[in-house]
């Protein structure tokens, strides 16, 4: 399992990038020394970034799978060459809320990615976060061995059958990398200037703004995900109805069997049913899987944010 | 025909002219009409005159019917002759002699006819003929009992000329008349078969009178037996001594019962036969017999005729006066012999005149029951007191009466015990005793305890001095008599028999009488030990106007105590219906006052409590709305405040009616002065919202029904009194709820009280109660003594959120359970899937 790097200017150029365009999201490229010249093939180490124009944004996701992205990255990395800074694609970076990765999108994002290079992987800046804690929230992340199995089976579609087999669920769909930095007076002085006043009282939830968009949005995934569940539900009512129509179909159809065989005819075909009935298809799990992560990972956002005056609320409830 | 002659008055009779019958006997023309009008007129005077001459009234009744039809066939035999000549008609007129001669006559001439045209082989005539024939005999007979002669030598020779002429041959119409005539012939021949019978007998000795045995001729022939036997007694009369008692008894117990005696003769005859009775035996047996025998006479318009010299104004009530003699008299006579015990369950001897043989304990028993007949007085007694209109004076009079009748219960009461206890037979066991007690509670259960006191007493002084009770034992003055130790003492004896109603009724009793003596907790928890409430709908309407009057007593003692809510719990069920005075026994249900003007007035006034037993409605009404008010004016306030979402007040169910009465104010477009007490309270109320409670309460002083509240002015005033606690405390509470949340910061408790006329105490109580259920939002400043109102803010976006959430987090949480249920595996989804459905 490799890790990450972040040089101090790579850290600098993003910050800057991520903080100009907050609360819009925006992206941009890392760039790392090519995987044959690093000191440990296990780190990688970021130490170039290049920004993508907005309108590479596409819905509030970036797109990298367009041509003018492609053409802007090649543009941009040919240029970089020509100052002899690294050139090596290592992978991407995002600012949002980390539960946004979970998206179609983005996760298509990342497979080509993964596709062009396996050891590339996507750097979350969460800007929020980051101004709540004064901190620099980053983290990084990489389709998991799971996913890109089931992704490599071509079709788009996932059934539970695949989910089974490779044993992939909500929790397994990427893979965190560790991310180190090192320390760089210039970084500490930027974050120090974004830092906010830390509210006083103990009993006072740090960022109710914040809070209260995470628990939003947590609201709007449970009702896609409700909402996915419903129809996954009525798929299972509609299959267990057609199954029970095959059932009756081939009880029936053995019952002429041994009819004719007593009177010494043929047997008519017992797979006919086949033609004659057709299961309804499985609804994609995939969107099922995404929101499913996401809303773990808004539930960690919500607990991290509230945790800390949660446990100090229940003191002084017994107190009352 | 015969019918509408019968209906038909002698006025009607003459301008008859109704075209139906017009065609009958071919009259057309508006000539015979006029004709007929003076004609029948003229012979109507003249039949007048005959029935004046006859004097028989029967005969005149008869003829009245049948003179009509008379007239008119009289001048239509006139047409039918020739052109109306008026000699003719003179000459008719000249023959009339009656109404029965004629019709004889013209039987007679119909009779002479058919037999011409029989002879004549014309049997389309002959059978218009007979049928016109047998019409008017038919008429005759049954109007004079006669068979003209003509008529029955006319239908015996026709049967032999039928016989006769049977086989010969003739037109088809010709045979079809004959068939037709010779079945009707068969008909009449066996109608009159004994006539027919007789006069080929003897044609010649037989007589239009001779007797058809009728049934009125029977009946007259029952009367003058019945006749005979009044002269019988008449003529016992005149010779009455004590040998003659069980003669006389004996023809009256023979004839009671039957149509035709006069009970009020009868009556008189056993009262002189008393009159001259000797021994013991023989009177009680005359007034066992007597005492009956007036009863039935009070019941049948006979007694507006025998008691008319009675110096009452009532009849009925003279009647009744005479009972009450004769029993006191049945009392002193039993009193003085008691080897005679009478006794419901004694044998009927088979020979009244013998004495009975005296049981293993001495005693002679005669068969009867004193009980019934003192209760049968009290009925008579409630019927007649139905009939007064409550507020006049002769009501009130009667109303002394009730003194007598409880004496009366007394002394059989007595008796019966005395009777049971001289054949050691257990008082629960005689189902008459129980039903003389609960009679006597009845009595008394409803009047306030000094009432009951004091007839209590006046009756056992008017009781002989050896005479005591064990069941109730003789008190030694009014000041020691109790009426619920009275009511438990008849109880006793109640609850240890059988009957559920009697003891029913015994429960029901002392509950009301507890609420009248004011002891509120211990009516309820008899009322609801006794478990009536549940059981109470399985028995009869009486027992159900009792629960009801007992509940309402209830309540109106909760009231006094100033238990508001406890009244209103009590009163609310019956007094939202718009029944109230139906159930409580004080008018009759509409439903039923239908049928009874269809039905023509059966028992009408049965279910009816007399007027001094009723429960003032006003009273009721004025309790049970003062209580709505007082609960609804700070419920009211309440819904309308912010905070109702979360009080449990909201769940309480909401008093209708009341409701209803202030819509109704409400929509009125202009609101007079207040002057029922209907619009006193509901004044009050609206006044009492906007927080003024003086104006209410000068409002709910106005209410003149208080004064009915209470026996005495003192009690009256500590129920007033606490009656502006709870007002003040109301308004109070509404003022708070529906105003100063939003106007103030603080209060002071100092202020309120001040501006309240309260304590302090009660203020703060009142308050702390606000506060701890959550109706106000505000803190109790002790210090300062200030009520400091809370800020009220919007609950943070946050905590909504979280409780979005949290119903969002248990949505999913069944939608996964049902995605595990359905899962993968198809036996177990198949399962599962029916429970899912029904989710």
């Amino acid at each position: 399992m490799s890790s990450i790097q972040l040089d101090s200017a790579a850290v600098y150029a993003i910050n800057g990038h991520v903080n100009e365009v907050f609360p819009a999201t925006c992206g941009g490229i890392l760039l790392s020394t090519a995987a044959g010249v690093r000191e440990d093939p296990e780190i990688i180490e970021v130490t170039e970034s290049f920004a993508l124009p907005s309108s590479c944004i596409e819905n509030g996701v970036l797109n990298l799978k367009s041509k003018e992205t492609n053409a802007y990255i090649k543009f941009m990395v040919s240029r970089l060459a020509e100052v002899k800074a690294d050139t090596n694609i290592a992978g991407w970076y995002i600012s949002c809320s980390v539960s946004n990765i979970f998206d179609a999108q983005v996760f298509e994002n990342m497979y080509a990615m993964q596709q062009a290079n396996p050891e590339s992987f996507v750097l979350v800046h969460d800007v929020a976060l980051s101004k709540v804690t004064g901190t620099l929230g980053v983290r990084a992340f990489r389709l998991s061995d799971e996913f890109i199995s089931v992704r490599k089976t071509g079709t788009s579609r996932i059934t539970t059958e695949m989910l089974i087999k490779h044993n992939l669920n909500y929790t397994n769909l990427v893979v965190e990398l560790f991310v180190c930095t090192f320390e760089n007076d210039l970084v500490r002085q930027f974050m120090a200037k974004n830092a906010p006043v830390l509210a006083a009282g103990c009993l006072k939830v740090p960022d109710e703004e914040l809070l209260e968009r995470h628990a939003d949005a947590a609201m709007v995934t449970m009702d896609d995900l409700n909402y996915d569940q419903g129809n996954y539900n009525y798929y299972q009512r509609q299959l267990t109805r057609e199954k029970q129509k095959i059932a009756q179909w081939k009880a029936k159809r053995a019952a002429e069997n041994a009819e004719r065989a007593e009177k010494k005819q043929d047997p008519l075909s017992t797979e006919e049913y086949k033609t004659l009935f057709k299961l309804s298809e499985e609804p994609n799990r995939l969107e099922s899987l995404l929101l499913s992560a996401q809303l773990e990972e808004q539930c960690i956002q919500v607990e991290e944010l509230a945790g800390g005056t949660a446990s100090t609320l229940i003191p002084a409830k017994f107190a009352i | 025909m015969s019918k509408f002659f019968q209906t038909q008055g002698p006025a009607d009779g003459s301008d008859f002219s109704s075209s139906e019958e017009e065609d009958l006997y071919g009259v057309s023309d508006s000539l015979s009409d006029s004709l007929s009008d003076s004609l029948s007129e003229s012979l109507s005077e003249e039949s007048d005159a005959d029935s004046n001459d006859s004097g028989d009234e029967a005969a005149d009744d008869a003829e009245e019917g049948g003179k009509a039809p008379f007239t008119r066939n009289k001048f239509l035999k006139g047409q039918g002759g020739s052109d109306s000549e008026d000699d003719s008609s003179d000459d008719e007129r000249v023959a009339v002699k009656s109404a029965k001669d004629k019709a004889v006559d013209e039987a007679n001439q119909n009779a002479s006819s058919l037999s011409e045209h029989a002879s004549k082989l014309d049997w389309i005539s002959a059978l218009a003929m007979f049928d016109k024939l047998q019409k008017i005999v038919e008429r005759t007979n049954r109007q004079y009992g006669i068979v003209p002669k003509q008529f029955v030598e006319t239908i015996s020779s026709l049967e032999t000329r039928l016989k006769e002429k049977e086989k010969e041959k003739q037109s088809a119409s010709q045979s079809k008349a004959q068939n037709t005539l010779r079945q009707r012939m068969k008909k009449i021949v066996r109608e009159y078969e004994a006539r027919l019978a007789s006069f080929r007998e003897n044609a010649e000795s037989y007589e239009e009178g001779t007797p058809l045995v009728s049934k009125q001729q029977e009946t007259e022939k029952k009367k003058n037996v019945a006749m005979s036997a009044a002269t019988a007694f008449d003529a016992l009369n005149d010779e009455l001594t004590s040998h003659t008692v069980f003669l006389t008894l004996l023809s009256v117990m023979e004839s009671r019962g039957r149509k035709n005696t006069d009970r009020a003769e009868q009556a008189g005859l056993l009262e002189r036969q008393l009159a001259v009775a000797e021994t013991a035996y023989q009177k009680i047996c005359l007034l066992l017999m007597l005492i009956p025998m007036r009863f039935d006479l009070i019941s049948t318009s006979a007694a507006k005729a025998y008691t008319a010299l009675s110096r009452s104004s009532n009849p009925e009530f003279g009647l009744w006066q005479q009972i009450e003699r004769d029993l006191r008299e049945l009392f002193s006579v039993l009193d003085s012999n008691d080897t005679y015990i009478v006794l419901d369950t004694a044998a009927e001897p088979e020979d009244w005149e013998v004495e009975p043989k005296a049981n293993k304990f001495g005693k002679k028993l005669i068969p009867g029951s004193i009980p019934a007949l003192v209760e049968r007085l009290d009925d008579e007694h409630a019927r007649i007191m139905a009939t007064y209109d409550p507020h006049t004076t002769e009501y009130l009079e009667r109303l002394r009466d009730e003194t007598k009748l409880e004496e009366l219960i007394l002394r059989a009461q007595c008796y019966q015990e005395f009777a049971l206890e001289a054949n050691s037979i257990p008082l629960a066991q005689s189902v008459v005793f129980s039903r003389l007690l609960s009679r006597r509670i009845d009595h008394i259960y409803y009047k306030p305890e000094t009432a009951i006191a004091a007839t209590e007493f006046a009756a056992w002084s008017q009781v002989p001095a050896h005479i005591d009770s064990k069941v109730t034992p003789r008190p030694e003055n009014a000041s020691k008599i109790n009426a619920i130790a009275l009511i438990d003492e008849l109880s006793a004896v109640i609850y240890e028999q059988p009957s559920m109603l009697l003891r029913a009724r015994a429960i029901l009793s002392k509950i009301y009488q507890l609420s009248l003596a004011d002891e509120f907790y211990q009516a309820r928890d008899l009322m609801l030990r006794s478990h009536l409430q549940s059981q109470i709908h399985n028995s009869d309407s009486l027992t159900q106007v009792l629960f009801n009057r007992s509940l309402v007593q209830v309540g109106l003692s909760a009231f006094r105590q100033g238990l508001i809510n406890e009244a209103l719990n009590c009163l609310q069920e019956i007094c939202s219906t718009s029944r109230l005075k139906e159930l409580l026994g004080q008018a009759q249900a509409r439903q039923q006052q239908d049928q009874q003007s269809q039905s023509g007035g059966q028992q009408p006034t049965s279910l009816l409590l007399p007027y001094h037993m009723h429960i003032n409605l006003e009273l009721v009404e004025c309790v049970y709305l003062t209580s709505s008010m007082l609960v609804e004016v700070p419920y009211l306030a309440n819904v309308a405040g912010l905070r109702s979402a979360q009080s449990d007040l909201r769940k309480r169910s909401v008093n209708r009616p009341f409701r209803r009465l202030l819509d109704q104010h409400d929509r009125q477009i202009f609101s007079g002065p207040s002057e029922t007490t209907r619009e006193c309270v509901i004044q009050a109320t609206k006044s009492l919202q906007l927080g003024d409670w003086r104006y209410a309460l000068d409002l709910l002083n106005k209410i003149k029904a208080w004064s009915l509240l209470s026996p005495t002015q003192e009690s009256r005033q500590k129920v007033m009194n606490l009656i502006e606690i709870q007002l003040k405390q109301s308004a109070l509470r509404a003022y708070l709820l529906s105003f100063c949340t939003k106007a103030y910061d603080s209060l002071s408790l100092e202020y309120i009280a001040q501006d309240y006329e309260l304590t302090e105490k009660q203020v703060r109580q009142l308050l702390v109660k606000m506060i701890a259920q959550d109706e106000i939002a505000a803190l109790l400043d002790e210090t300062s003594r200030f009520l400091v109102f809370k800020t009220e803010a919007d609950p943070p976006r946050a905590q909504t959120l979280a409780l979005a959430l949290l119903e969002k987090t248990q949505q999913m949480l069944d939608r996964n359970e049902r995605l595990a249920g359905d899962g993968h595996v198809p036996e177990l989804a198949q399962k599962r899937a029916p429970r899912i459905r029904s989710q």
